[in-house]
């Protein structure tokens, strides 16, 4: 037993032992301290590893950590971590494939480039865009590789990004014929140091043909839309104008900004305004195009009637817009009814001509008559009273002449005539109880003219009327008449040399200078009342006398309306207010005409003027009596023939036959028809002379023996 | 339909001790809880009082591929460990 054997050992081995004891004791204690801060600086040194502070002895004593085992525990977290970072890197080398991958079949061009500009990445698709020849340009310049020499420092996206420090983009870059858009991304390390800038470049060539294109499309349907000369309009189902055209905005007198937002029955005729609704609700129903005039008001109020075609833009079955097609037709409306009224004047005309004709034929007769009885009861109260008969027989044909004129036909009849009598009569009567004043200055002896008096003094009522009508309260025309040669400043129209000139000028209120370009169109007015074919005819009239009417005015300064009309180189015939004087002859003539009083008193004016006369009733008997005469060798020395001859062969056929018959044949037409284009063109026709019914004794005999007396 | 809440909460109340003994004593229980955590359904709930193991706590714990979340409470702070989560790519 052990306590046997201690009691056997003396005190002082016991002491020994004890000492020995407590020296072993001692020795491990302080090997186990010693374990304990070996202990302790490792798990210290491993826990500023793992970035934490060491430990504190005064909060974990040594029993206690032993009995926690931190290094079993950190052993544990490295091992945890050393896993975690092997996931890691793991990921990462996924990563880095993944990316590799994207941007090698990204179908755009990327490089990576150092701060120096080098470059130190690129993918397939920059290869192909940008690098030639299989060269390595790793480490080089990319100003050198891609851009070469071709783009300017300025435009250079790296410096832009290296500088600013921020991505950047160029919509349109442009190299080696193709365009680019770029985009510069900058790449930093922790530390917010610029580290690469990473470049994509799209290319976008393809995209700007495609956008050039579409535009050129896009012009080419604007040109279209904006200059078709009908009105073209959109609109969205609530009625709201979405678009329209530059005919529409132009007919209407509207800017884009004054449509804009508006709604198109703003812009309708209110009376028309219902009619539209119905059919709008008619299409946004159905569907269908229908046509429709309607009626828009423009902005300064003017009517603007149209022909209109409308349809309608479904999607998914409903109408989103509806598209109008309108032609402005007021002009052309206007004109159907100018039309309708000129061939009313004008059956009014051919009437009025047909009147003329008979009533010439009376005239003819009686005034023929009234002549031959004065030849006997040349005094006394008889010959008062057949000299009144003649004035009112003069009045009859004054009314003759004015029913030709209305009825305008034919080529003028001219004649050579005095302007200043034509003027003077014609002022006179038309501003007779006029509060207008006239005046008529001329310039040294003014040269006759040929002229259709009708036709003229037509033209100077219209002129003197619309001066008078531009001064309402009153005011002085002058009228100023003198020669007048061509030079280098005179109109172009005129052709001649010689020309009389007719100044009509008014104190008026003038004509604004936008409608002097118009004022000679046919139906052109400015007069609620007018009918736009005063002055058309005026300047008809004169250009078939080969002459000009001009017009210049200055609002507020008047109008001058000039006429320029070809001098004659005739003589003016003899004053007419002379003594009637008998131009007797000799010789045998033909007279034909259907009206037997007409016959009758031609034939005894004749005998009077002492000639011999055979009559006839129509053309074939008259072509009879001149072959009769011919085969008897007692020819005709003058032939007159009636123009017209109902039922039977006229003037025109007759002297066809005679001529056949006789080409020296000398005939004289003669018709109540003043205004017949044969009249006034006589000798294209075969006749020699004319004279116009009724007859007097001058005109009869000087015209019969001038044509007798005349050879061939 | 999936419950994000994670089926395992485990709580470790350390107030009272101090760093680095709140962080061994963190990392212990992380390790404990290796394999739970790995399947993803798992979270330590650490409530502490020692300011510096907001710190050591996290960066411990983020080295090791798990997240830790911070929460001030009344008189201490709550730390949420939770597995980490995967990052995609977007």
């Amino acid at each position: 037993m052990a306590v046997d054997k201690y009691n056997t050992l003396s005190i002082e081995a016991l002491q020994e032992r004890l000492l020995l004891a407590d020296e072993e004791n001692r020795r491990l204690e302080e090997k186990h301290s010693e374990s304990t801060r070996y202990i302790r600086d490792r798990v210290d040194q491993l826990l500023r590893v793992i970035g934490t502070i060491p430990l504190k002895p005064d909060e974990l004593d040594d029993e206690t950590l032993i009995e926690l085992d931190p290094i079993g525990i950190i052993s544990d977290t490295f091992v945890r971590i050393l896993e975690h970072q092997k996931e890691t890197n793991l990921n990462l080398e996924t990563a880095k494939n993944d990316i590799e991958a994207i941007f090698n079949s990204v179908g755009e061009g990327i490089q990576v480039l150092n701060t120096r500009g080098e470059i130190i990445a690129y993918n397939k698709k920059m290869r192909n865009l940008f690098i030639v020849d299989e060269q390595e340009v790793l480490g080089k310049l990319c100003s050198e590789t891609v851009c070469g020499r071709e783009t300017l420092a300025k435009n250079c996206l790296f410096r832009m990004v290296r500088d600013g420090k921020k991505s950047m983009r160029i919509r349109s870059w442009q190299c080696r014929d193709r365009f680019y858009e770029i985009i510069g991304t900058p790449v930093f390390d922790n530390d917010g140091v610029l580290q690469r800038v990473v470049i994509l470049y799209l290319d976008i060539t393809r995209r700007k043909k495609y956008e050039k294109a579409l535009r050129d499309s896009e012009d080419r349907f604007r040109d279209l839309f904006e200059n078709a000369t009908d009105m073209l309009q959109s609109i969205d189902p609530d009625g709201k104008i979405l678009l329209v055209n530059k005919a529409w905005r132009e007919t209407l007198e509207y800017t884009e900004e004054e449509v804009d937002g508006r709604n198109i029955f703003d812009f309708l005729h209110p009376d028309f305004k219902v009619d539209c609704m119905n059919n709008f609700k008619q299409i946004l129903r159905d569907g269908r195009e229908f046509t429709c005039q309607t009626v828009f008001l423009s902005k300064t109020g003017k009517e603007i009637h149209v022909d209109g075609r409308i349809n309608c833009r479904l999607i998914d079955g409903k109408p989103v817009v509806l598209r109008s097609l309108y032609r402005d037709v007021t002009e052309k409306l206007k004109m159907e009814e100018e039309l309708r009224r000129t061939q009313k004047l004008e059956s009014i005309g051919i009437l009025a001509g047909g009147i003329a004709h008979d009533f010439n034929n009376l005239l003819t007769g009686i005034l023929g008559n009234i002549l031959l009885a004065q030849l006997k009861a040349p005094e006394g109260d008889l010959a008062q009273l057949l000299k009144n008969t003649e004035n009112a027989a003069h009045r009859a044909q004054e009314l003759t002449r004015q029913l030709l004129t209305f009825s305008k036909g034919g080529a003028p009849v001219k004649e050579t005539a005095s302007v200043i009598d034509i003027v003077k009569e014609v002022v006179s009567f038309t501003l007779s109880g006029s509060n207008t004043k006239w005046i008529l200055e001329t310039e040294g002896t003014i040269s006759p003219v040929d002229v259709d008096t009708g036709q003229f003094s037509q033209v100077i009522e219209n002129l003197i009327i619309n001066s008078d009508q531009s001064m309402p309260d009153g005011g002085v025309i002058t009228i100023r008449i003198h020669n007048y040669t061509r030079d280098e400043q005179s109109p172009e129209p005129l052709a001649g040399c010689r020309y009389v000139k007719i100044d009509i000028h008014d104190q008026g209120v003038g004509i604004a200078e936008k409608y002097l370009p118009r004022i000679f169109d046919p139906y052109f007015t400015t007069k609620k009342s007018g009918s736009g074919l005063g002055l058309a005819t005026a300047y008809s009239t004169i250009r078939r006398h080969k002459g000009l009417l001009t017009v210049y005015s200055e609002p507020g300064q008047g109008t001058t309306m000039s006429i320029y009309l070809p001098a004659s180189k005739g003589e003016l015939p003899t004053d007419q207010t002379a003594a009637p004087e008998m131009p007797r002859g000799s010789g045998k003539i033909l007279i034909m005409d259907d009206d037997e009083v007409v016959r009758q008193v031609g034939t005894k004016m004749l005998n009077l003027l002492g000639y011999e006369v055979v009559e006839s009733r129509d053309g074939e008997e008259a072509l009879e009596k001149y072959r009769q005469a011919l085969q008897s060798r007692t020819p005709f020395d003058l032939v007159i023939l009636d123009l017209t001859v109902p039922g039977g062969m006229g003037g025109k056929e007759t002297i066809a036959g005679l001529r056949e018959m006789d080409p020296e044949v000398k005939a004289i037409v003669s018709s109540g028809y003043s205004h017949d284009p044969i009249m006034a063109d006589f000798r294209n026709y075969g006749f020699s002379g004319v004279i116009p019914k009724p007859y007097s004794f001058e005109k009869l005999g000087s015209t019969v023996r001038s044509l007798i007396s005349s050879k061939g | 339909m999936k419950n994000n809440q994670p089926a395992n909460i485990i709580v470790h109340d350390i107030r009272g001790q101090i760093c680095p003994s709140c962080l061994l004593y963190t990392l212990r229980e992380i390790n404990r809880q290796k394999a739970a955590f790995k399947e993803g359904n798992t979270r330590i709930i650490i409530k502490t009082d020692n300011r510096d193991a907001t710190t050591t706590i996290p960066d411990a714990v983020s080295s090791m591929g798990y997240e830790c979340l911070v929460e001030k409470k009344k008189g201490y702070y709550e730390l949420v460990i939770v597995p980490h989560r995967k990052k995609t790519i977007h």
